[in-house]
């Protein structure tokens, strides 16, 4: 009987953007019964890498020169965030001129040179980032939204008058006091008791940045759940710890009868095991 | 209210949104044409006015509902001339290149077998694509979509054509020359086609390290 599997984050923008993963993790889904990802996993692309993206864009269209564009982002002070948008710009000349550099001798006689660079790199993020979510529905056969987070998520729009592209709305109108996923917590208290309780063991020489970030923000969620005045959404102070525990929203979110499909194994492993879910790695 | 009686509803209020920028061009060409020529302002006016009872005639016909019929209906072709009448023209040279590449794409199925003579279209095609450069575009999602797919082409160059993929660029190129000025919802249905016949236009994002925590 082939298995039922559920995308978390980092696969489905591996599945979009990668083209050497997509073929890896295709090959585990073509017989897959059924595909699915959660709304979360939409919310998490659009706060993260869909802004990323955005501002990268938008940063091109505002600038003449692909070294202004450099330039701005070395002023980034969040050194992942810089790194990343870096290597993509990087990563988008380096194809650019390669690209260039194939135009057929004939042409560039009849026509002359031209200088598109930064005008294509725009095209190329353009639609990926205005199809990044309809790509993200396509490639499941359905999406789960057992904590009705973000549920009027909507991507991004593009601003035709200034050519510029805006990821609104950043906020769920939903959760004007509080996130309902602190109820689906509450519901699912003694699996998070059980990671956190588990992770805890972790000598803290092993433990990475994220692991150690989990640790800390499920100790604060599971310490605020009991208290029906300490609000927990993202109009508070506390919205990070949600995020920061991403892997095991995603992995306690999964249904019974799922395997989650991800990239990291020393983070989703442990995490299935503890609340007996199946995990898959396709690296 | 039905989606496709919305849809058609949006339809008819943009093609009546054209037909009144059309006639106000008319207006205003046909002001300065007799400030320049003063001598023919009859003329002027009668072509003018020929022409605003014309464009009259098809927004009511518009309003009624009627469908255009086969003579009536226009294609990129129709409207902006074949190769060698208007070739020379930017959106005419936009046609030509179409119908270039769509051609290479031709015979690369139809001699899909004879190995070499196959890629040596795909190649064809690569080269001609950079032409479209040089014109201006009808339509930004017309660019975008030349853009990805030179690069889709170019980082292709390493592989061998898979018969569906000459499939769907064919009619990825037979789309674009029905609607030169996309839509986003034709640009859509031009990138569903380049997904499902597996197509890859994400080679430029192929080394860069994505941390989706960041």
């Amino acid at each position: 009987m082939s298995d039922n599997f559920l995308l978390e984050t980092t696969a489905v923008i591996d599945f979009l953007f990668k083209p050497k993963l997509k073929e890896k993790i295709f090959s585990v889904l073509h017989d897959a019964s059924q595909k699915t990802t959660l709304n979360y996993v939409k919310m998490e692309i659009k706060r993260g890498f869909l802004n990323n993206l955005v501002l990268l864009y938008n940063k091109i269209r505002e600038s003449n020169k692909l070294s202004d564009v450099f330039d701005y982002l070395s002023t980034i002070s969040s050194t992942p965030l810089k790194k990343q948008l870096s290597t993509m710009l990087e990563a988008l000349a380096i194809c650019s001129r390669e690209v260039e550099r194939e135009r057929p001798d004939r042409i560039r006689e009849e026509y002359g040179n031209v200088d598109n660079q930064l005008i294509e790199i725009a095209g190329i993020l353009r639609l990926k980032i205005l199809r990044l979510f309809r790509q993200v529905d396509k490639m499941v056969d359905t999406l789960l939204n057992p904590m009705d987070c973000f549920v009027d998520i909507k991507p991004p729009v593009e601003m035709k008058k200034w050519g510029r592209i805006d990821n609104k709305p950043s906020w769920c109108s939903g959760s004007k006091k509080e996130c309902s996923i602190k109820k689906f917590f509450i519901d699912n208290v003694n699996s998070f008791k059980q990671i956190y309780e588990q992770l805890k063991e972790i000598p803290e020489k092993d433990r990475d940045v994220e692991t150690q970030k989990r640790i800390k923000s499920l100790k604060k969620i599971l310490g605020l759940l009991p208290s029906s005045t300490r609000y927990f959404g993202n109009h508070h102070q506390n919205y990070r710890l949600c995020w920061n525990c991403g892997d095991a929203v995603i992995a306690v979110a999964t249904p019974e009868n799922f395997i989650v499909l991800n990239n990291n194994e020393s983070h989703y492993l442990p995490i299935c095991r503890i609340i007996g879910k199946k995990s898959m790695t396709y690296r | 209210m039905p989606q496709s009686i919305d849809k058609r509803a949006k339809e008819t209020e943009i093609i009546l949104k054209s037909f009144d920028v059309f006639k106000e061009s008319i207006i205003d060409a046909g002001f300065d044409f007799q400030t320049t020529f003063p001598e023919v302002p009859i003329e002027t006016v009668k072509l003018q006015t020929r022409l605003l009872g014309t464009i009259d005639e098809y927004k009511t016909d518009v309003l009624k509902g009627k469908p255009p019929t086969e003579q009536e209906k226009l294609s990129a072709e129709k409207l902006y001339g074949v190769s060698g009448q208007v070739g020379n023209s930017g959106i005419g040279k936009i046609v030509d290149i179409i119908n270039e590449c769509r051609e290479y794409l031709r015979l690369a199925l139809e001699n899909f077998e004879e190995e070499a003579l196959r890629e040596n279209q795909m190649v064809l095609l690569l080269s001609c694509i950079y032409e479209f450069d040089y014109h201006r575009m009808p339509s930004e999602n017309l660019y975008d979509l030349i853009i990805n797919l030179k690069y889709g082409l170019y980082n292709h160059r390493t592989r061998t054509y898979k018969e569906e993929e000459i499939q769907g660029l064919k009619q990825v190129f037979d789309l674009m020359r029905k609607t030169l000025f996309m839509s986003d919802e034709m640009l859509d249905s031009c990138l569903d086609i380049l997904d499902k016949c597996g197509f890859e236009l994400s080679a430029p994002f192929t080394d860069v390290d994505i941390d989706c925590n960041v």
